[in-house]
């Protein structure tokens, strides 16, 4: 453990986290917990590889980095986890002052059991005091009652509780309040009756006058009578109950005066001082959602006193329906029953108010406040016992263990230095040695300034920007593109990554700026670093696009550049394409060429209209090999005997493309009829497979020279070309009578142009022959 | 002799037995249970359980020696059908039908003035009778409680306050 805490103490000063001090200071072990276990689980679905074995962890995180809101995360985790280590230890200090051996610091949690400490001077209202309280409760009632008793002439009260039922220790004191209560009770239950005729004795006045106003006389007597009769007659219903009240009737009285007071605090729990209620309080139908467990906190004879302010009203207006029915539960439940019979209790709206505004308010207010006293003793309690359980089985989680993991291989990638902030459209990451970047991101790296110490952890930000500081950006590893530009122009580099980072950012008015600049220093030496980029087999046609030439992502840089310097900028990229020795490199460069070249992209559309790409082939026409190969020998032969031609071989193609008869292809070299009709069968699917084909021509010991200026562009153009090849050159007009163009004999070298001349007289003559033939 | 013996024998066993209730006195009914001292009312007498319930009835010697006035108790039963509401709704009972006041006497010729109520408790329907008996100058009170399914036993009642007598001249 303590090896894994000075990890995570040295993790926290190498790696800054989001610090959230005032938070933490104050929150639960359950709090802290929770939030580690939902955010580390985000963490491992986001930032972690589906197998946490150590191992696979750290490559992870040195192959991909740390984004930043994984950085996020796991320094929040840190400082969580910071968190509880010291509520952990708070806990196992206060488990230690529960063993007796507490030494006392200031600390959360110890401040807080202090506090209530101070508070709890009134005794606290535990499960053990509520049930002490029950305990004593029947006690303290039969005190009550019994002092009441002895107290209150009258008749048979001796009867209703003997004085050897008193229960020992009984002082009551001279509590008038009690009495009342009490009397009123057993006035209201049994002596009231005797009592009640005395108004009829009056009622006969003078002797020999009838009484006429039986009905007012007797009123009190009758409802006593009903109510004492009606709940005899319930309580014949359970012999146990009957024999108890007729036997047994003192005693059982005990006990319905025991459960009226238990009924009564279920009451006023319940319905007077519900705090709070479903429906409309006080009403039928409504339930109490909270009542006032304060009740539960005093003594039961603290709460007949309380009661004495509306003991009449009580008795008035409670104890009838009480009687009638309560009797039978509360002899056969007693104080169990108090909850049911405690319905019963109904009083006029005058005896509410009364009774919220009187003593035993005030004391179940005092009652309420020392239950919540109790309950946050009771909670410093349970988080001491536990708290450390909690924390532990955090500790000992699966998911602990994949975040310690990270966590460690985080801090060892950071210890072994070269880690750089990366910043990319996506956000910033945190990169490693090991961390790939691909060349083709937009991306550029700053190197963290200020060491990970403890400063910058407490007052790390949220960000990684706020949290490090971060050095001048630099370009990631640079591409050979790069590198053939930088080599040229090192001076340009601090533009590239301000391009670089314009473009992260988006800034699309700065990116067009930057892009003019570095066109201008690129454009000049691009041609010769592109041939030796591809001299070297790169196949990256989308970097050197990006760096060599931006013009053909026909963004703003083309559109402000003539079309004529676009297309001649496609060209001359795909004429280096196809000058790639390595067939299979070069048909992944012209694959990608026609990719980023495409004549549908409305972007290219956009920029040079409908004028087609290079490597389109789709009007090109053959020759017959038989017919141009003969001619081709025949004129050609003497130009290279003279010595102004390669040396000669009776195999020539042609390929003639476009309506202007502007795209030649020239084939000089040792192929066979066989070849050469295969080769133009080949012509007949695609430029790369002809290619291909030369190629293997070329391997079998053939010469393979091919040439292709691109269609659209002028005949001037092809001319320089084909001046400087000055080899073999056949080509095939569009039109149907397969004619020379005039237009391109006219730039023809010189060479070239007295052959084709020579063609064309001898055309022209064999059909002046055929013409007079036919005549 | 033996004639004269025999006819003292059968007097006796065919006369029913009387429960002596202070002062009241009363005719004694098997397996009737009773009580005294039960909520303030000095005598309170169970019949057998029928229905689930025993029925009762109380005696009472109110003390009071007076007579009442049959006409204006007659003719004021209304207060006592108010007072009965007000009672039912304080002990939650549903008030059903009052039974008139009416006047008798018993076998002794004590006047037996009585009125009744019935009333719903706890889904149970009850009928109470309030007797106000003027014997020898005293006021008797008794009160039959049953259900009002029990309609046996107020034959039983009538049998007991027609035969019941106090004490005194």
């Amino acid at each position: 453990m303590k090896k894994l805490l000075s990890l995570l103490i040295i993790s926290s000063l190498l790696l800054p986290s989001y610090p959230v001090l005032a938070e933490t200071a104050k929150s639960s072990p359950e709090k802290i917990i929770a939030e580690l276990e939902d955010l580390g689980s985000v963490y491992e679905k986001k930032c972690l590889p589906k197998d946490k074995s150590e191992a696979s962890i750290k490559k992870h995180h040195e192959k991909n980095g740390l984004s930043e809101e994984c950085w996020k995360m796991i320094t929040r985790i840190n400082h969580l986890e910071d968190q509880l280590q010291k509520v952990k230890a708070e806990l196992e200090q206060k488990s230690s002052c529960e063993n007796g051996n507490c030494k006392q610091k200031d600390g959360t949690l110890t401040s807080q059991i202090s506090d209530l400490s101070k508070v709890n001077q009134a005794p606290m209202c535990t499960a053990e005091r509520k049930q002490e309280i029950k305990n004593t409760c029947n006690d303290e009632l039969t005190c009550v009652m019994a002092g009441s008793i002895t107290s209150f002439a009258g008749y048979g009260l001796e009867k209703i509780l003997p004085s050897s039922m008193k229960p020992k220790n009984c002082n009551l004191g001279d509590d008038n309040c009690v009495t009342q209560l009490v009397t009123g009770f057993i006035s209201a239950a049994i002596t009231f009756f005797k009592g009640s005729w005395e108004l009829l004795k009056m009622a006969g006045g003078a002797i020999g006058k009838k009484v006429s106003n039986l009905w007012h006389s007797v009123v009190g007597a009758e409802d006593h009578s009903s109510t004492s009769q009606l709940a005899l007659a319930k309580a014949s219903e359970d012999k146990g109950v009957f024999d108890s009240l007729t036997n047994d009737f003192p005693g059982t009285m005990k006990k319905i005066w025991q459960t009226f007071v238990a009924s009564s605090k279920e009451w006023l729990k319940h319905d007077i001082f519900c705090q709070k209620w479903e429906g409309i309080p006080h009403t039928p139908g409504a339930k109490c959602l909270r009542p006032s467990e304060g009740f539960d906190c005093i003594s039961c004879k603290t709460m007949v006193n309380g009661m004495c302010a509306f003991s009449g009203a009580l008795i008035a207006e409670v104890v009838p329906a009480f009687l009638t029915g309560g009797i039978f539960t509360a002899v056969k439940y007693g104080v169990s029953g108090a909850s049911k019979v405690s319905k019963l209790f109904k009083v006029s709206d005058a005896t509410m108010k009364t009774i919220k505004t009187s003593r035993i308010g005030k004391i179940a207010s005092e009652a309420d406040e020392v239950l919540k006293i109790s309950k946050g003793v009771q909670a410093g309690g349970k988080v001491a016992t536990s708290g450390l359980n909690l924390i532990n089985k955090y500790l000992l989680s699966p998911l602990r263990k994949g975040l310690k993991t990270s966590y460690t291989a985080l801090t060892n990638l950071m210890k072994g230095g070269g880690a750089k902030v990366a910043e990319m459209p996506g956000g910033k990451i945190i990169v490693f040695a090991g961390t790939a970047l691909s060349n083709t991101m937009k991306v550029v790296l700053y190197p963290i300034d200020n060491p990970m110490t403890a400063l910058a952890y407490r007052t790390g930000g949220r960000t990684i920007e706020k949290a490090l500081t971060l050095g001048k950006a630099t370009l990631p590893t640079k591409s050979v593109a790069v590198v053939s530009v930088l080599e040229r122009k090192p001076e340009i580099e601090s533009v590239l990554v301000d391009l670089r980072k314009a473009e992260i950012a988006g800034d699309v008015e700065k990116v067009r700026k930057l892009e003019e600049v570095v066109y201008a220093n690129v454009e000049p030496m691009r041609k010769e670093a592109v041939k030796g980029l591809f001299m070297k087999e790169h196949q990256e046609l989308d970097e050197v696009i990006r760096n060599l030439y931006p013009e053909l992502k026909y963004g703003d840089l083309a559109r402000r550049l003539p079309p004529e310097k676009i297309l001649a900028a496609e060209k001359e990229l795909y004429l280096e394409i196809l000058q790639v020795k390595n067939p299979a490199v070069r048909e992944n460069l012209e694959k990608q060429f026609q990719q980023k070249v495409s004549a549908v992209s409305t972007a290219r559309q956009n920029v040079v209209g409908s004028s087609k790409p290079p490597y389109d082939t789709s009007e090109w026409h053959i020759l017959p090999v038989s017919k141009f190969q003969k001619e081709a020998a025949e004129h050609l032969k003497p130009l290279a005997q003279a010595g102004k031609g390669k040396p000669y071989s009776p195999v020539s193609i042609s390929v003639v493309k476009d309506p202007k008869g502007a795209l030649v292809y020239a084939i000089d070299g040792g192929a066979t009829p066989k070849d050469a009709q295969a080769i133009i069968n080949a012509l007949d699917n695609s430029h790369h497979v002809k290619v291909n084909i030369f190629d293997e021509l070329a391997k079998n010991g053939n010469r393979v020279d091919l040439r292709i200026p691109v269609s659209g562009y002028g005949t001037l153009e092809i001319a320089k070309l084909e001046a400087q090849t000055v080899n073999v050159f056949l080509k095939e007009p569009i039109d149907s009578t397969s004619r020379w163009p005039s237009a391109m004999m006219k730039v023809m070298s010189p060479t070239l142009k007295a052959a084709g001349a020579e063609m064309e007289e001898e055309k022209e003559r064999k059909r002046q022959e055929a013409k007079k033939k036919k005549e | 002799m033996w004639r004269l013996s025999f006819l003292l024998f059968l007097s006796v066993s065919v006369q029913a037995k009387t429960l002596i209730l202070d002062k009241i006195y009363i005719e004694e009914k098997e397996e009737w249970k009773l009580s005294k001292d039960l909520f303030g009312m000095p005598y309170v007498y169970f019949t057998p359980e029928l229905n689930g319930q025993r029925s009762n009835i109380s005696f009472t010697d109110t003390g009071a020696e007076v007579e009442l006035d049959v006409k204006s108790i007659a003719q004021t039963q209304n207060v006592y059908q108010d007072n009965k509401k007000k009672w039912a709704q304080k002990v939650g009972a549903i008030p059903e039908s009052f039974l008139p006041y009416e006047v008798s006497t018993n076998k002794f010729g004590h006047k037996i003035h009585r009125i009744g109520f019935n009333f719903q408790h706890e889904g149970k329907s009850y009928s109470e009778s309030s007797f106000y008996i003027e014997c020898r100058g005293k006021i008797l009170f008794s009160k039959s409680m049953r259900l009002k399914t029990n309609e046996a036993h107020d034959n039983e009642f009538r049998s007991l306050l027609h035969t019941l007598d106090c004490g005194g001249v």
